[in-house]
């Protein structure tokens, strides 16, 4: 693996979205998707859950407290999906309806593991 | 106790007149009122028992942690100690009044005010004083941090701010403290929260979680398809009882449910398992406690999805199958409030479990913000005065319950006649 690409070989198609959507904390990436416009959300759905059985299965028997480089960041991405199915799925608009934002509803003590 | 059993098919359900309060629309003043408020510290928070939580959050010796008290401008120090008890303190410098804590949680054996550097120990003993010798009959014994009276009951962590409270923790649960006894508390020992401070008064942000009443309305994609169904539309109760000013209502949660196959990245995630639990933090063997435990799910409903119990006056405790959870609703002025919601999950080691996880996560966060996104909007329509009174329906007697006890005590003189 070289050191200018970020995620495992197979997953260059995701290389533009690590940027904004590898987030550190499932605050950070909670916020990052209320932060995004409804194009933005489905451009990253779109591709993420395209790729992530493979994703996953790539990551079986891994022990989340023990990723880090390139796999990491392959986790995080999967964990943002989670959050941008919320709008994609759920509330089909970027957040719930008739909820204020911005707002000042924070996860402030995340789960120990990629949290 | 009142014990009572809704059908929620009937044509209407009776919980609020087997509860024994009667069925008139009740006043707003409480929630805008700054005298009410005023009484509402006075009678009641600086009366009852208050419950900061887990012991498990402070397991070890030296562990500690910080509670803020807005209502009474105080702070609290937990502390678990060399021997295991744990003490409460508040966290004021004998010398000047300084904080000596200034950390949240931690842990430590001596806490040293920055101001002069006096020294205490975790059991509140001064231990150390700078330069003791220049001051005046000096009695480092009778200059311990200010103890704080704290009880313990089935691992939940309680203070009182009474000096010498009027009556005991097990007097204040009364028989719901013996009915709740032995649950399991799955994971109590690591949990994730979320918090905010709101500009409505305490009651507004805990009578959002108190019925079930408003899900198929403000939560119609996160949970609507959860709590109600065809069977029960409006998301009745299962059922409610009272103990003194403890209440609990066991909710409807729709049996049929699974993730619609537009949830694609659900289906995804939880594809591995043969439950689609959306709420899973509990192992099989727990949920099967929590199944057979008398005072959970009290009539065997095969519909039934959360227990919302509420200990007077801010707690409440949530049981589901999957696990547990609590919010705290602490007053910080008549039209604000600072919020903790507490969900207890297990670590998430492999790629499944913490994707699960994630979107357990992801959809908390959605369910909450709708349910608090509401109140202050509440709270400016309540100051406006526009209405005197609010109708309460049958299914939100929790409330009803509720405001009913804050008015016993704040007309008791004692807190043996509020529990009378
Ligand atoms: S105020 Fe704490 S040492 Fe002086
Ligand atoms: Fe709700």
């Amino acid at each position: 693996m070289t050191a200018d690409r970020s995620l495992p070989a197979g997953f260059e198609a995701l290389e533009p979205h690590v940027a904004y959507w590898a987030a550190a904390s499932a605050q950070q990436r909670r916020a990052a998707r209320e932060a995004a416009s409804m194009e933005e959300i489905e451009a990253f759905y779109t591709a993420m859950l395209a790729l992530a059985p493979e994703a996953i299965r790539s990551l079986e028997g891994r022990d989340m407290r023990d990723l880090e480089g390139a796999p990491l960041r392959l986790m995080q991405l999967l964990l943002a999906l989670a959050h941008v199915s919320m709008a994609t799925e759920l509330h089909r608009q970027p957040r719930a309806p008739f909820t204020p934002y911005p707002h000042e509803v924070r996860l402030v003590e995340g789960p120990r593991i990629l949290g | 106790m009142n014990d009572q059993v809704a059908d929620f098919r009937a044509d209407r359900t009776n919980l609020t007149a087997l509860a024994g309060l009667d069925t008139a629309p009740v006043s707003l003043e409480p929630y805008r009122s700054q005298d009410w408020f005023d009484a509402e510290v006075r009678q009641v928070f600086k009366r009852a028992w208050l419950c900061l939580g887990r012991e498990e959050r402070i397991a070890a010796p030296g562990d500690y942690f910080v509670q803020t008290l807005e209502f009474a401008r105080a702070e609290v120090l937990v502390t678990r100690t060399k021997d295991g008890r744990i003490r409460a303190f508040h966290n004021v410098c004998s010398h000047r009044s300084n904080k000596v804590v200034l950390e949240r949680e931690g842990n430590a054996s001596r806490f040293m005010c920055r101001y002069h550097n006096w020294t205490y120990r975790n059991d509140g003993e001064l231990v150390g004083v700078p330069d003791q010798k220049n001051f005046f009959d000096f009695d480092r014994k009778s200059c311990g941090l200010t103890p704080v009276a704290c009880d313990i009951w089935e691992g939940w962590i309680f203070i009182n701010l009474q000096r010498e409270p009027e009556v005991p923790l097990a007097e204040f649960l009364g028989a719901f403290g013996e009915i709740y006894r032995g649950i399991p508390y799955p994971n109590a020992d690591r949990s994730i929260l979320f918090e905010s401070r709101l500009k409505a008064n305490w009651k507004v942000i805990a009578d959002a979680f108190a019925e079930t009443y408003h899900i198929p309305a403000i939560h119609p994609e996160t949970i609507g398809a959860t709590f109600a169904s065809n069977e029960n539309p409006f998301a009745r109760p299962i059922s409610a009882q009272t103990w003194g000013p403890h209440r609990s209502v066991s909710t409807y949660g729709n049996p049929e449910y699974a993730p619609p196959p537009g949830s694609q990245v659900e289906r995804l995630f939880y594809s591995n398992i043969a439950t689609g639990n959306v709420l899973s933090a509990a192992s099989l063997d727990d949920t099967e406690v929590f199944r057979r435990h008398p005072a959970i799910n009290p009539t065997k409903s095969a519909s039934w999805a959360v227990d919302v119990t509420w200990l007077f006056p801010n707690f409440q405790i949530d049981v589901s199958p999957g696990g547990f959870w609590t919010h705290h609703f602490w007053p910080v002025s008549q039209d604000e409030t600072r919020w903790e919601a507490r969900f207890y999950i297990p670590d998430a080691t492999d790629v499944w479990s913490r994707l699960q996880q994630e979107h357990y996560i992801a959809r908390l966060g959605e369910i909450l913000l709708e349910d608090v996104g509401n109140t202050e909007r509440t709270q400016e329509g309540i100051a406006s005065g526009a209405k005197d009174t609010m109708p309460l329906q049958d299914g939100e007697v929790m409330i009803r319950h509720s405001l009913h006890n804050l008015h016993k005590w704040i007309e008791a003189g004692t807190v043996a006649e509020a529990l009378a």
